[in-house]
């Protein structure tokens, strides 16, 4: 019997075959996320890990997640030139561009502007004083409408959407995002200075953490996603109009992080 | 004002524009969905679609973990669903070729499974079987990992959430009580 005997390897892996067989679900890609993240119960930790012992479609999904950010391809696969990444990117600006708008008017909350230390420098006409005391005389209605439009352009919309509960309206000191996650915020540029090119910046007490350019913002919005963690406090995004050498202050956007 | 010149994507305190994003993770996207299978025409389709998803659904970005977990769910969404429509249409006309893919994936080694079916007597599967419910379960995934995923010490580790050193000791100590229980009914193998 000793000269029949199967090599251990061997028998082990016919086992796990069979074990494979008999799967009738894989975890799903949250699932692999969330354990990948610690954020499984032992128990459920644990039944992940018997089916990824035997799944190696899911282990291999899971080993990319887990170094996605340098992802290669296999070995005999060139990685994309930069004239294929370039490609693929305005051919994807081109899909954006005819799919419906990205706005979501329903989440975009109104808020009030920064505090002066924090609100951009902004130029008035000079006719305003003037147009402001003729709209008293004008009467209600019509003033009504003029301070909508005011406070439209005074008023940058910060949408957060990184949860219902994190938003709560129309107060500016409560426009938060979790500082341990991170976020998106929507940005909605001034409809009355538009640019050809933006570029934004991430400030926290002064300081400049990132600066990103934004280009063009299409729909009148752009999504910053804004990755936690972040040390807690307050933050501002400030957008720059761009046109050829020049930057101007466009519209600061105010947030927490907690 | 302090300028952080040298922050840059990934780090804290970073941000992502749509186009950050894509220029940052693009090729790792288009090397995920080839390594999954695809050719590379179809994955940069695949990763144009995924980013597509992305940025018309930012919202889902909740935070809870990296960059890199949220666009690798939207990927593996996305891959899991095509694969699906493949083998729909595959059911449907029997004339897709799924070569590459899950399907090829899942007849890995049933060659090997047949042929070795045919040695493994029912008493040493058994045995076998026996063996392996006495481990613990972390050594009992450690070996599977090993020997049928093929898998490196460091990537056993990184799938456990262990050390490379308690992988090496999980593997070691389960070798020995696999010799001592299954000596007379497999030939001892290194792993």
């Amino acid at each position: 019997m000793d000269d029949e005997k199967p090599p251990l390897d061997a028998a082990l892996r016919h086992l796990a075959e069979q074990q494979r067989q008999s799967l009738t679900s894989h975890p799903t890609p949250q699932e692999l996320a969330a354990y990948h993240a610690g954020e499984l119960p032992p128990e459920a930790e644990s039944r992940l890990l018997d089916h990824l012992a035997v799944c190696r479609d899911c282990s291999d999904l899971l080993l990319d997640l887990a170094g996605f950010a340098d992802l290669k391809p296999p070995a005999g696969v060139p990685e994309l030139t930069d004239e294929q990444v370039e490609e693929d990117w305005q051919e994807l600006r081109k899909r954006m561009g005819e799919g419906e708008p990205e706005r979501k008017p329903a989440e975009v909350v109104p808020i009030r502007p920064a505090g002066p230390a924090a609100k951009p420098e902004r130029t008035y006409p000079v006719w305003l004083p003037a147009a402001a005391s003729l709209l008293a005389v004008l009467g209600f209605s019509f003033g009504l409408y003029q301070s909508v439009q005011v406070g439209k352009l005074s008023r940058p919309r910060v949408v957060p959407v990184i949860s219902s509960e994190d938003v709560e309206r129309g107060e500016t000191s409560e426009i938060a995002i979790s500082a341990r996650d991170g976020g998106v915020i929507y940005l909605d540029s001034d409809p009355d200075e538009i640019y050809p090119a933006y570029e934004a910046e991430l400030v926290r007490d002064g300081e400049v953490l990132a600066r990103v350019p934004v280009g063009a913002i299409a729909h009148e919005s752009v999504p910053l996603l804004v990755p936690g963690p972040l040390k807690p406090g307050t933050y501002e995004v400030r957008l720059f109009g761009v046109s050829g050498d020049q930057r101007k202050p466009s519209t600061t956007y105010p947030f927490e992080a907690r | 004002m302090a300028m952080t010149d040298d922050l840059g994507p990934g780090e804290q305190g970073y941000m992502y524009t749509p186009e950050e994003l894509f220029r940052r993770y693009h090729r790792p996207m288009v090397a995920y969905f080839v390594r999954r299978g695809f050719s590379v025409e179809e994955s940069r389709d695949l990763a144009q679609e995924t980013f597509l998803r992305v940025f018309k659904n930012m919202d889902s970005f909740r935070g809870e973990s990296a960059v890199e977990t949220w666009l690798f769910q939207i990927a593996s969404n996305l891959y899991k669903n095509t694969l699906r429509s493949l083998q729909t249409q595959k059911r449907d006309a029997q004339e897709v070729s799924l070569d590459g893919t899950e399907a090829a994936a899942l007849e890995r080694g049933s060659t090997e499974r047949d042929a070795l079916g045919d040695i493994l007597a029912e008493e040493r599967a058994r045995r076998l079987r026996a063996a392996l419910e006495d481990l613990p379960p972390q050594m009992r995934q450690a070996v599977y990992l090993r020997v049928d995923g093929d898998l490196k010490y460091r990537e056993i580790a990184e799938l456990m959430h262990v050390s490379i050193e308690t992988v090496k000791a999980h593997l070691y100590q389960a070798r020995q009580h696999l010799r001592d229980r299954l000596a007379d009914y497999f030939t001892d193998s290194e792993f």
